[in-house]
């Protein structure tokens, strides 16, 4: 029984990454219709940037803030310089641009910090909490991995749901013609999209940095399982990416800890498989709403 | 109010408005007729800046927007409500018609506007937490131009409001258009292919052939030519 609350626990702590993870392929996604192949590239550069400037100064909040900032950052600029031209045009060009970009960040990485991965700090101890005889998988790293997604997720619902810039990119997203036609100024609504994505990227890097180590390919995994999250959520609803994400991480592991751990990412890719032979629009699709 | 001259408009090889010139006097309504494919919806596409003019000048209160964008123009006070509406169908009734005002400035006359169009329209109070998708075509309709009525604009463009309604509501459009005009003075531009309707409200109207102006008087005297009736109106 203890193992299973531990995995149980394991499960939701990794599940709230491969969220944020998922939320970074979803609000691309819905902004712009693009699957951003590059999302586990930008979280990488920006854990990298942490891990220097974490280093260098001593603080891990500096580093912490900095990466997210740099995430945000980052996301803007990619989106402007980069996608913004292959916007609107056919599917296939988007795929090969951000897969190049993939490329090209894990290169200028390795030719930065090196290939060979080092290791990352977590904000508190990852030491599980002992009750009475057992010590669980869970640590207050874990908490504050749970909460800090959380937070993230709710302030962004807060802000689609209730504010004035919210409402315009959803309406840039859903309709970016008739948005326009309301004034709504669609190019930076997209900017912003990509910018709050790519800042959910860099917190999920900044929370798996512990356990994958950064480097520059450290991070294919956590993007593969957010992506297969994002689709087990639809792919298009921010709620639906939260849940994927926490059904994947229980998933993976009960299969880690029960099947073994070699197993895993056959058994994420099974899942992704299964759910786009299924229920290809995924669990929370709003597909049918679109239908007008 | 409007004035637009020798306006080209094309998609790729194909030459939707042909160096068409016509001019809207303030407080008025015109309505430009025609048959499908006449080049109606690109007209209006072309003076709201949706599709940049191939060539051609707009001006709208005397200022040049022909190269305007889309959403400075509408910031201007020349409101476009396409055709089928453009309703967002993801969203709630109140968001569509808040999404018309976001641009505006002036945040206290928000409750004031929205205040008048759902006295204008009140099976949009009535509705205004349902999602969009949820509404009727005649409600969309509606709804569409109310969330066009929440920038306060000095000029209307309205794309075929009574597309694919029922007789009875696409005739309580039209009446409705007239009564805005009545109330608030506002200049409209109505596009429309059932020419008997859009000129019992209309003061002038323009009947475009292909891409071209093909006349131009006003209601009662179109309405009165036989031989046009035939040729491109079709009643």
């Amino acid at each position: 029984m203890t193992r299973f609350i531990d995995l149980t626990l394991n499960g939701i702590s990794n599940g709230a990454i491969y969220a944020a993870v998922a939320l970074a392929f979803v609000l691309i996604w819905r902004a712009t219709r693009i699957v951003n192949f590059a999302a586990g590239g930008m979280l990488m550069i920006t854990t990298f940037v942490a891990s220097s400037v974490i280093s260098s100064s001593g603080s891990y909040w500096l580093g912490f803030f900095v990466a997210l900032a740099m995430g945000f950052v980052l996301g803007g600029v990619v989106e402007r310089l980069i996608i913004r031209r292959v916007e609107g045009g056919p599917p296939l060009n988007s795929v090969i641009v951000t897969i190049g970009l993939l490329i090209l960040l894990q290169a200028i990485a390795g030719m930065i910090w090196s290939a060979t991965p080092r290791s990352f700090p977590p904000a508190f101890s990852i030491r599980g909490y002992h009750v009475g005889s057992h010590t669980y998988l869970f640590g207050p790293f874990d908490v504050f991995t749970v909460l800090a997604v959380l937070g993230v997720a709710a302030a962004l619902f807060l802000l689609f749901r209730f504010t004035d810039l919210g409402l315009k990119m959803r309406a840039a997203a859903f309709e970016p013609v008739v948005a326009r036609l309301q004034g709504v100024r669609v190019g930076n609504m997209f900017t912003l999209g990509w910018a709050l994505a790519s800042l959910a990227g860099s917190l999920a890097g900044l929370l798996i940095g512990p356990q994958v180590f950064v480097g520059p390919n450290n991070f294919d995994a956590v993007a593969i399982f957010g992506f297969a999250a994002a689709v087990l959520g639809g792919l298009d609803s921010p709620i639906g990416a939260l849940v994927g994400g926490l059904i994947l991480g229980l998933a993976l592991s009960y299969v880690s800890g029960y099947a073994g751990a070699s197993l895993v990412t056959l058994a994420a890719l099974a899942i992704l498989v299964a759910v786009l032979m299924v229920r290809p629009s995924g669990i929370f699709s709003s597909a049918k709403a679109r239908r007008i | 109010m409007l004035e637009v001259e020798n306006l080209v408009a094309t998609y790729g090889p194909v030459c939707a408005v042909d160096g068409v010139s016509l001019s809207v006097p303030a407080g008025s309504i015109t309505a430009v007729l025609g048959a499908n494919g006449a080049g109606k919806s690109s007209l209006l596409r072309a003076v709201s800046g949706i599709v940049r003019p191939r060539s051609g000048r707009v001006r709208f209160c005397d200022e040049d927007i022909t190269a305007a964008k889309a959403e400075d123009i509408v910031r201007r006070g020349l409101a476009h409500v396409p055709e089928g509406g453009g309703v967002i169908a993801e969203l709630s009734v109140e968001e569509n018609l808040r999404l018309g005002c976001l641009f505006r400035r002036d945040r206290r006359d928000r409750p004031k506007v929205l205040r008048e169009v759902f006295d204008l329209f009140p099976r949009l109070e009535e509705h205004r937490r349902l999602q969009a998708s949820s509404l009727s075509g005649g409600e969309r309709q509606m709804l569409s131009i109310g969330r066009a009525l929440m920038g306060r604009p000095r000029m209307l463009l309205l794309d075929e409001p009574s597309l694919g309604l029922a007789p009875i509501i696409a005739s309580r459009i039209m009446d409705l258009i007239a009564e805005l005009r009545e109330k608030t003075e506002l200049t409209v531009l109505l596009v429309e292919q059932n020419a008997k309707s859009a000129l019992s409200v209309a003061d002038r109207g323009v009947v475009l052939g292909v891409g071209r102006v093909v006349a131009e008087d006003d209601s009662k005297t179109l309405a009165a030519d036989d031989q046009l009736r035939h040729a491109y109106l079709g009643f």
